[in-house]
């Protein structure tokens, strides 16, 4: 029923959109009726630039995603475990934390020119900040009777970290990883319509300035169902996993 | 015989569709004015939902609810209801001083006479001098007495409390009965009060509702013969206060 | 402050100026070509000098004007709207799907769009600002809305307060702490969205700055710059921090 309800918005939206066009009361040329965007989405299916483009996209928010949160997760268990060198740092990381990652994007290019090397920078960059927060946070909350049992039984400080901390920390960690993830697409995408020539952000720029705006709507329309898709299935994901245990280490 | 001020009339309530759950069966019950009437059952018993009955906030399936010869169909300022979850029933943004005044407010009191009326009410509370403080900073016990301050900001007719110390500790429930039993003297208000200690019923009650429990029903009413001032030594070891406790415990299971 | 929280905060002003030396030495030591990486020297000189023209102010002051309109107009709509779908579940229901949509859809993907629908100039960077700024604050206004507490519901039917009290008293001040997180995330979405317009439009800008600074090699110019827009991006969330500290100072030692 909710699912029936929730369409109701975008169906009266289209069906208003596709009067308008009809009757005239919008200029053909800035915007185009749905039917037409079918047929362009066909189209840019049939030609293999959404599947080409998608990969190009993926590829790059992935690659860069893992970059950043590998770094940030391990700077969130160094500064989660050491309250020392985590004031230390405090005022690096302040400053540097609110530089715009978009910012970024011209000293990429300096530096590796197109491509993808320069967009997985910026996207790591992007995603390193909220997985340090979240884990720095996540093993600052870890139950400190763990901490004190795994030093009982003697355990290395990597085993430590691998057996005990990470393992705890996961369920908060998962969730910033899905944060990330998101962030990835919306920066990967916003590199490459500023600057990068592959992937959605660039097919999307292309069609606009080829006054393609059916073409153009269905990349936007794409993007956005990739978002919500990659969103649904993390949140899927991470309530079939964490659901049941909660914040299964935390400390209460 | 006077008109009693309260009153419910074969009061039923049920939930659900099928099944359907009766919470309350046939309850009548009557409150005059300037009793201090205390119900009193087992956790589950119903209670609460009748005190909501009465304030309005729920409208019995069965019978009729009463006040001053007018049924009761919606909550009513002059039926003030304090609850169990004070830090729930609080605003957490205004001050001390800000809670009394929002009833105030609500009766459209001008704003210049206010202040005072606030402040006179949170000396009767013994509140004054935490007037500008937030909530947060307030003891269980003291927000408690803040609710109750700004109930009395209603200009009420009748004090509803729903088990208003349950969630607190043994001493500052002693303090703060004692505190609503002089209020409820000084000022002649008329109080039902709902509580799931027998002892407390008694201590507090000019008479005693006890309920019985799965589907609520009343029990047993007695009247409770205790001189006032109560005091919470001597009247807790009278004669006729275990006599009547005695009489009521075997109504409710063990445990109470 | 105590004795090791000052020794720590030194420390780490110690560190940090101890990287920037570290810096410095990287870029004397030419292992990385200076036209990618200036030492802070440069960097920080060339800040200097573009501090004395009128040029960078005039740059900087278009990138935050056009950021403060698009907040700001996106601020008022999202509350307005939120608080509207917050109150009532019936319209959520029809909302809130496409809402879940619109949520993970990168605001710079909108640009095209916009720039077919408005053009290549102002009204556009402005009407895309506002467009990527209204999310956040929409969808934090709604979850602040949303979860009033339902016992301030029943205290509000209790005292008889109008509709319109009970948004003003009630809800929204409870929505408060949920508006600001969203007005936050805004912010940092209206720098962002500011730097992208002003790279892909071409206008007079900071985001032009860099974007320039990139093409012509002048790496200076270019750290620079981007030095600027994190001291924006400080500032600028340093000071809703201290206003929101302010508004909510209710909250006392409870974690944010």
């Amino acid at each position: 029923m909710r699912a029936l309800k929730g369409l109701v918005l975008p169906v009266v939206l289209v069906a208003l959109w596709e009067l308008a066009a009809r009757s005239g009361f919008i200029v053909a040329e800035s915007l185009s009726y749905p039917g037409a965007i079918a047929r362009a989405a066909l189209g840019a299916l049939a030609d293999g630039t959404l599947i080409q483009a998608t990969k190009e996209t993926f590829g790059a928010a992935l690659a860069g995603m893992a970059l950043g949160a590998a770094l940030g997760i391990a700077c969130g268990v160094a500064f989660g475990l050491w309250r020392l060198l985590a004031a230390l740092m405090r005022l690096s990381t302040e400053a540097l934390r609110p530089i715009p990652s978009v910012a970024l994007i011209p000293l990429a290019l300096l530096i590796y020119g197109f491509g993808y090397r320069m967009e997985i920078a910026v996207v790591a960059f992007a995603c390193f900040w909220p997985l340090l927060i979240i884990t720095e946070s996540a093993v600052r909350g870890i139950e400190p009777r763990l901490i004190e049992v795994s030093r009982a039984l003697g355990l290395s400080l990597a085993a430590r970290i691998f057996k005990i901390v990470l393992p705890a920390a996961l369920p908060r960690v998962f969730v910033g990883l899905r944060l990330a993830a998101a962030v990835a697409l919306v920066v990967a995408v916003t590199v490459e319509i500023t600057a990068n020539p592959i992937g959605l952000g660039y097919a999307l720029i292309v069609a606009q300035e080829s006054m393609k705006p059916n073409r153009m709507l269905v990349f936007l329309l794409w993007i956005g169902l990739l978002g919500w898709l990659v969103n649904v299935v993390l949140l899927r994901a991470q309530q079939r996993w964490f659901g049941r245990m909660g914040s299964w280490a935390e400390r209460r | 015989m006077t008109t009693p001020l309260l009153a419910g009339d074969h009061l039923g309530y049920q939930v659900g569709d099928a099944p359907q759950l009766t919470i309350l069966r046939d309850i009548s019950l009557t409150v005059r004015e300037r009793e201090f009437v205390c119900i009193v059952g087992a956790s589950g018993c119903g209670k609460t939902t009748l005190l909501h009955l009465l304030g309005g906030l729920l409208r019995p399936t069965e019978g009729s609810v009463t006040f001053r010869g007018e049924a009761v169909t919606d909550p009513d300022p002059a039926l003030a209801i304090v609850f169990q979850d004070y830090g729930k029933a609080l605003l957490p943004w205004r001050t001390v001083a800000g809670n009394v005044a929002l009833a105030l407010e609500a009766r459209g009191v001008a704003r210049a006479a206010r202040r005072d009326i606030v402040m006179e009410l949170l000396a009767q509370v013994g509140l004054a001098d935490r007037a500008d403080a937030f909530p947060v900073a307030l003891s269980g016990g003291m927000q408690q007495r803040l609710q109750i301050a700004r109930c009395l900001a209603q200009k009420p007719q009748v004090l509803l409390m729903d088990e208003p110390f349950g969630a607190l500790d043994a001493m500052t429930r002693q303090t703060l009965q004692d505190e609503v039993a002089r209020l409820a003297a000084e000022s002649g208000m008329t109080v039902v009060f709902v509580t799931h200690d027998l002892e407390e019923a008694i201590y507090l009650g000019d008479r005693v509702i006890a309920m019985e429990s799965r589907p609520g029903r009343i029990g047993e009413v007695v009247d409770v013969d205790l001189p006032r001032p109560r005091n919470q030594l001597t009247t807790r070891e009278d004669a006729t206060f275990l006599a009547l406790r005695h009489r009521l415990f075997t109504l409710l299971p063990a445990g109470h | 402050m105590t004795r090791t929280a000052t020794l720590q905060a030194l420390g780490s002003v110690a560190v940090a100026l101890a990287l920037i030396a570290l810096w410095q030495l990287a870029a004397n030591a030419g292992l990385i070509s200076p036209v990618f990486f200036p030492g802070p020297d440069r960097s920080f000189g060339t800040l200097w000098e573009q501090l004395h023209e009128a040029d960078f102010w005039l740059a900087c002051g278009e990138t935050l004007r056009r950021m403060a309109l698009g907040f700001l107009s996106a601020a008022i709509a999202g509350v307005v709207l939120g608080s509207v779908l917050g109150l009532s579940e019936r319209l959520r229901s029809y909302v809130e799907p496409t809402l879940e949509f619109v949520r993970p859809l990168p605001a710079s993907a909108v640009i095209p769009l916009f720039v077919l629908l408005i053009g290549l100039n102002e009204r556009m960077i402005v009407a895309v600002i506002a467009f990527a700024s209204l999310w956040p604050v929409l969808l934090g206004t709604v979850h602040g809305f949303k979860t009033v507490e339902p016992r301030l519901g029943e205290v509000a039917r209790m005292l008889h307060l109008s509709p319109l009290a009970f948004v003003l008293k009630m809800a929204l001040p409870n929505a408060m702490p949920d508006i600001f997180a969203g007005l936050r995330l805004a912010l940092t979405v209206s720098l962002i969205l500011a730097v992208v317009t002003e790279m892909l439009s071409g206008m007079e800008g900071l985001g032009h700055n860099i974007i320039m600074a990139a093409r012509s090699f002048r790496s200076a110019d270019l750290y620079a710059g981007i030095i600027v827009l994190g001291a924006i991006g400080f500032a600028t969330n340093l000071a809703l921090e201290r206003i929101e500290r302010h508004v909510l100072r209710w909250r006392g030692t409870e974690p944010g």
